[in-house]
């Protein structure tokens, strides 16, 4: 089993087991439901974990759709002899897209990381500085990195600038978003009417 | 049929803005299914923030629409380029795609969009004069049979995606528990919130959704160099994405090719659609495969189909599309959804204050014909736009993948954010879209989650008044429940059989 696929595990039963043990701080007809849910739930990842631990792959036989595809969809060859259409279930990591990936190197650390890592952190910088800042410079802010993260060009990432601001203020005048607007009551940006 | 609930249902979508707001959502589906890596279901969840401020039946109209459009425009890049822009459009490539090698790419694109079209169209109408029926068969159903049909809902999922019996009844069953987050119905002590007012309604859905189907499928794309155009090769591309314009006077004879040449496949297929969408979560993704199995097993010429043959086409595009009616009835009448954009389209419903289920279905019967109604109205769109706008849409997967993402991320962050106005549930976006991206990578269904969700609640309130009418017997007291608990039964025992066959028989 792959770390990330351990985590999700991990977040499932965390969950599951912590649920279960503050549920029994309710009334008993309101805890009676998830209690049940968080056994079920504990149960089934339990018997996940041990499928991987003896190998065991159950999903072939109950797949009656990939059954079907397996023998409708015709495979191309390609010239070594290897499948290069295959439109049957796709394999963890893949997601039936061939085209290559490059990693993003930091500036400064001068390290690889992926650009799915490089992304999760960025999402996790544009909550921070919504809460810090509001929706529109947060999501100014987001855009800015991201184009030059993943290398956009220069044209495309100013398109996608703009973008972003017609859409915010989109949702500022049709639905009166505040864009300015922090979580926090540290301090208060001016609030813009639009 | 009742005369006056049909009209009082129709006029609700029969205004201007209604009309207009059906066309934009027929066109923007088809932009959506036809863009690589959206897809109808994370469009949809995308635009429900925008529809807000719109009235009730002009949001739903746009948002059937958008479904419309959707299920259609991912057939583009199926026949187009070998890529199929939704899960149910895989069967579209089988045929449509050698179809478009052989230089009859117009051929197939023609003979889809008229495919679907009818399909939706004649669907719908089935299902506004089975109307009276429908009815009768939802007043069967009491908090028992609501309680059983829920549960069902849940273990149905490992037989109708791609996923294994027992992730799937996992993430199931964890979002079933998720769903206990906030105020239970039967007392007023909220729970599980941490002391998070914002929980006490409990988990934000619409958020939910846009970071499960949206923000998660942006993480599983930014990787990718290039566009899905690449796929192909120059020449092939070219061909596809340069298309050309065609004129009208060769539909006659495409309607010919469907509805004379080809009658018993059009209606084969339609109505295994119309079956599968009443199904909990299947939805296109399964229909298009099984009509085209179907039509496959069942011709003399099958050694033809996969080298296109046209019954392919029309099977599958008349398969995917025939379910957009149908998948909204189970939604309807029991407030389950019969795909996963009926799940999102529950959501658009929830946020305009619509509640389906058995009491709206059958006291408010002229919001079901409304939604039929529209949906009819949005096939009759379908052909316009489909066959002036299709071969154009396919330059959509020449935009590169690390290009589109940024985009959809901002939506997401700002449409969770504008709902509520609430940091809390971008956060919960957020922690759902990574979540979700791990569940994508590892095969976890991200459908089983909302089906958990959305099913919970009616589990939890339904078990709870049935309880409180009698002991556990209660639930096969009349042979309707005893029918319903054995396909509960039969759901699970199932595909477990089959896995443990399917282990079995290399050893034999």
């Amino acid at each position: 089993m792959e770390n990330e696929e351990k985590l999700l595990l991990g977040i499932i039963v965390g969950t599951a087991g912590a649920m279960l043990v503050q549920s029994g701080q309710y009334a008993p007809e309101a805890r009676i439901f998830p209690q049940a849910a968080a056994v079920i739930t504990l149960v089934f990842a339990a018997v996940i974990i041990v499928q991987k631990r003896i190998s065991i792959d159950t999903s072939g036989g109950s797949d009656l759709i990939s059954q079907v595809q397996d023998e409708a969809v015709p495979t191309e060859q390609g010239g070594d002899g290897s499948s290069v259409t295959d439109l049957g279930k796709s394999e963890p990591g893949e997601f039936r897209i061939t085209q290559p990936t490059s990693p993003y190197r930091i500036p400064v650390l001068d390290r690889d990381i992926s650009k799915r890592t490089a992304l999760a952190v960025l999402l996790s910088l544009y909550l921070g500085l919504l809460w810090l800042s509001g929706i529109f410079i947060s999501s100014v802010v987001f855009m800015v990195l991201y184009t030059s993260v993943l290398k956009i060009r220069r044209n495309v990432a100013a398109m996608l600038v703009a973008f972003t601001i017609v859409t915010l203020v989109l949702f500022g005048m049709w639905l009166g978003t505040p864009l300015f607007r922090p979580a926090h009551e540290l301090f208060t940006l001016p609030e813009v009417a639009l | 049929m009742s005369v006056d609930a049909f009209v009082e249902g129709a006029q609700l979508v029969l205004t201007w803005q209604a009309l207009l707001f059906i066309f934009v959502g027929v066109f923007l589906g088809l932009v959506l299914g036809a863009t690589p890596g959206i897809g109808p279901v994370p469009g949809i969840a995308l635009l429900l923030p925008l529809t807000i401020e719109f009235e009730p039946w002009v949001a739903l109209s746009m948002l059937f629409a958008i479904y419309i459009g959707g299920m259609y425009g991912g057939a583009v890049t199926a026949i187009l380029l070998n890529v199929p822009g939704t899960a149910g459009a895989i069967a579209s490539t089988f045929d449509g795609y050698p179809l478009s090698l052989q230089g009859r790419a117009n051929y197939a694109i023609e003979i889809s969009v008229l495919a679907s079209s009818f399909g939706t169209i004649i669907s719908a109408v089935v299902l506004i004069l089975a109307m009276p029926f429908l009815i009768e068969l939802v007043s069967l159903f009491g908090t028992v049979e609501y309680a059983l049909i829920a549960v069902f809902g849940i273990t149905i999922i490992p037989l109708v995606s791609q996923d294994s019996v027992g992730k799937a009844l996992l993430i199931g069953a964890f979002g079933t528990l998720l769903s206990t987050v906030g105020m239970p119905v039967m007392t007023a002590t909220p729970r599980f919130t941490l002391g998070i007012l914002d929980l006490s309604d409990g988990v934000a859905f619409v958020p939910v959704l846009l970071g499960i189907f949206a923000l998660a499928e942006m993480l599983k794309l930014v990787p990718f160099e290039g566009t899905l155009n690449d796929s192909a090769s120059e020449s092939e591309a070219k061909a596809a994405t340069d298309g050309g314009y065609r004129t009208l006077s060769t539909i006659p004879d495409r309607l010919a090719d469907i509805f004379v040449r080809n009658p018993l496949t059009f209606v084969k297929s339609l109505s295994i659609a119309m079956i599968v969408g009443l199904i909990p979560a299947a939805g296109g993704a399964v229909s298009n495969i099984l009509a085209y199995a179907l039509e496959k097993g069942t011709a003399s010429d099958s050694e033809t189909f996969g080298t296109g043959n046209i019954r392919g086409v029309i099977s599958a595009e008349s398969a995917n599309s025939g379910t957009i009616a149908s998948t909204l009835v189970p939604l309807l009448g029991f407030g389950i959804p019969g795909s996963p954009t009926a799940a999102v389209i529950l959501g658009g419903m929830l946020m305009h204050g619509i509640n389906p289920g058995p009491g709206l279905f059958q006291e408010s019967v002229h919001f079901s014909y409304a939604t039929f109604t529209a949906v009819a109205i949005g096939g009759v769109f379908l052909i316009v736009i489909g066959l002036l706008t299709a071969t154009q849409m396919a330059r959509l997967t020449r935009l590169r993948m690390s290009v589109i993402v940024a985009p959809i991320v901002v939506l997401c962050f700002v449409g969770s954010y504008a709902l509520a106005l609430s940091f809390f549930d971008v956060a919960q976006a957020l922690v759902a879209g990574l979540v979700g991206y791990l569940m994508i990578k590892y095969n976890y269904s991200i459908v089983a989650l909302i089906m958990g969700l959305i099913l919970g609640p009616i589990m939890e309130e339904n078990i709870h008044r049935a309880l409180s009418l009698g002991d556990a017997s209660i639930f096969v007291g009349t042979p309707l429940r005893i029918f319903l608990v054995g396909l509960i039964v039969a759901s699970v025992v199932g595909p477990v059989a089959m896995s443990l066959k399917s282990t079995l028989r290399p050893a034999s």
